[in-house]
């Protein structure tokens, strides 16, 4: 539909009751002022209408009015973009974020092997790099007192032992063990240069001291051990022998103990993880089956109160009952079986999960054509009218039904306030599906319509 | 500029006429008319998909 000016000049006309020249004179005026001030000024706002601007081009440019932009877009106002791929957005998200989860790993898997052992995690690299010379040659002095602190006590304690009856051994090898590895591992790290844990092996004790220092530590306690044998001669040889033997424990067979308690541990652990998943499934077993002889049960009340009346004029209702008995059934027997049916949720991944997802969407009424069963929330529709009389929105979707489609109304409140009855059509899980079923609607929804999610 | 009640007019037939989707064109001035955007697709910079919806646009064809 076109107007041009002579037949807007008649209806200016007929709006100012004047003459039709007169109405051409008085539109020309306006046109006229409105070119004269866009001139002018660079602009001309018209109430109601828009702005006129002088381009750059020297032609003039138009600005609609926004209430006048969404009056003339009202079928598709409040329309928002939507994410069509959201799992993309989802994926990229986490890309974004496991950057710095891989440089937090990066980084956690550098210091674990550093700070760990020598228990200097919080510090930073670079404050101990820098300063290793510097704190090593600040600990040597304090490293030889505690040597010489170390070996007066240990030989104290030595001597005590020597005296001492063998019910103290214990005690004794137990408050000795500390110093004597802490002994050998500062003279184990002098040797060999490191200064790393001098302050902290003590610390922590010959539990936490890693497999490096445990195989370092046996060969300066077993030389001291064989320092100490000649003179030592007339002591029982119990304390070297129990320190050797604490020192090879961890040092040769702490590997071989751990592997050997995570297999006592598997080996519980197997038996009685395999109970449980058998007392579950003997438990859902049992469960499917009270369900299953709950819908018998009530088929066959059903099934009892059906040939009690029956009339010859109700054969009708018959057939209708026996189209319904049979439905939960039916139902049960291509949907879910009962037995998996209490476990949708967490087991649901590891069990029949797109097997029932497939037979739930087939179930679902999705589609173009049909019946409208029920709206299904979340679903994509392709949106053919969207009209403000809710009456006429109503007509409309009924002819489409009539046409045999799946027609879905609903109300959407617009952004100014105003509800918009919007009539979709066909009911799809994804948008691919809507675009899909663009194609096969008639003309003047094929090339005028919008998919949108009913929310 | 003209009298207001003119103007008014002018643009309540303008106005009427663009809302009904009607092409106007006016000599010496230019032809208004609705144009209608489809639906489209379109990636945004951090890679999601976004369907923007489609819209009913007034464009005004200056005249020469």
């Amino acid at each position: 539909m076109k107007l041009n000016h002579d037949e807007f000049a008649a209806l200016l006309a007929r709006a100012l009751d004047i003459d039709e020249s007169e109405a051409s004179g008085t539109l020309q005026a306006w046109v006229d002022a409105v070119a004269i001030e866009t001139d002018e000024n660079g602009s001309c706002h018209v109430a109601g209408l828009g702005t006129f601007r002088k381009g750059d081009d020297g032609y003039l440019d138009f600005q609609p009015d926004e209430v006048l932009s969404l009056e003339v877009n009202h079928k598709f106002a409040g329309m928002s973009p939507i994410e069509v791929s959201p799992s993309k957005s989802v994926s990229d998200d986490p890309s974004e974020e496991e950057a710095p989860g891989l440089a937090t790993k990066a980084t956690g898997e550098e210091p674990e092997d550093e700070t760990d052992p020598f228990g200097i995690s919080d510090q930073p690299a670079e404050e101990q790099l820098p300063g290793s010379e510097m704190d090593s040659d600040a600990d040597e002095e304090p490293e030889e007192e505690l040597e010489f602190e170390a070996g007066a006590e240990g030989d104290r304690k030595r001597d005590q032992a020597t005296s001492a009856p063998d019910e103290d051994q214990e005690p004794v090898e137990e408050t000795e063990s500390g110093p004597q590895e802490s002994d050998a591992g500062l003279e184990d790290e002098r040797l060999s240069g490191h200064a790393y844990g001098a302050d902290t092996a003590p610390e922590e004790g010959p539990e936490e001291q890693p497999a490096t220092d445990r195989e370092s530590e046996p060969e300066p306690a077993f030389s001291e051990q064989q320092e100490e044998d000649p003179a030592d001669a007339h002591s029982p040889p119990v304390l070297p022998k129990i320190s050797l033997s604490q020192r090879v424990k961890p040092g040769g067979g702490a590997s071989k103990n751990r592997r050997r308690d995570r297999k006592e541990i598997l080996v519980w652990l197997v038996p009685v993880a395999a109970i449980l998943i058998a007392a579950l499934l003997l438990f859902f077993h049992f469960d499917g089956q009270r369900l299953d002889q709950r819908n018998l049960s009530g088929q066959e009340v059903v099934q009892e109160q059906v040939p009690v009346p029956v009339p010859d004029d109700r054969r009708e209702d018959d057939r209708a009952v026996q189209e319904i008995v049979p439905t939960p059934d039916a139902v049960e027997d291509e949907a879910t079986p009962p037995d998996r049916d209490p476990a949708p949720g967490p087991a649901g991944n590891a069990g029949p999960g797109p097997a029932d997802e497939m037979t739930r969407d087939s179930a679902l009424p999705y589609g173009l054509r049909g019946p409208e069963d029920e709206v299904l929330i979340g679903a994509y529709t392709i949106v053919v009218h969207s009209l403000r009389n809710e009456r006429k929105s109503e007509i409309e979707k009924q002819r489409l039904e009539n046409q045999g489609f799946k027609a879905t109304r609903w109300a959407a409140v617009l952004p100014n306030g105003n509800t918009s009855y919007r009539v979709g059509i066909g009911q799809f899980k994804s948008v691919s599906d809507a675009e899909r079923a663009v194609e096969e609607l008639p003309e003047p929804f094929r090339s005028n319509n919008f998919i949108i999610r009913i929310r | 500029m003209t009298d207001k009640t003119a103007e008014q007019e002018i643009v309540a037939i303008l106005a009427g006429h663009l809302k009904k989707h009607s092409q106007v064109q006016i000599s010496g001035l230019g032809t208004f008319s609705i144009t209608h955007q489809k639906q489209k697709q379109q990636q945004e910079k951090d890679g999601r998909i976004i369907m923007k919806p489609p819209a009913d646009i007034i464009v005004f064809t200056p005249e020469n």
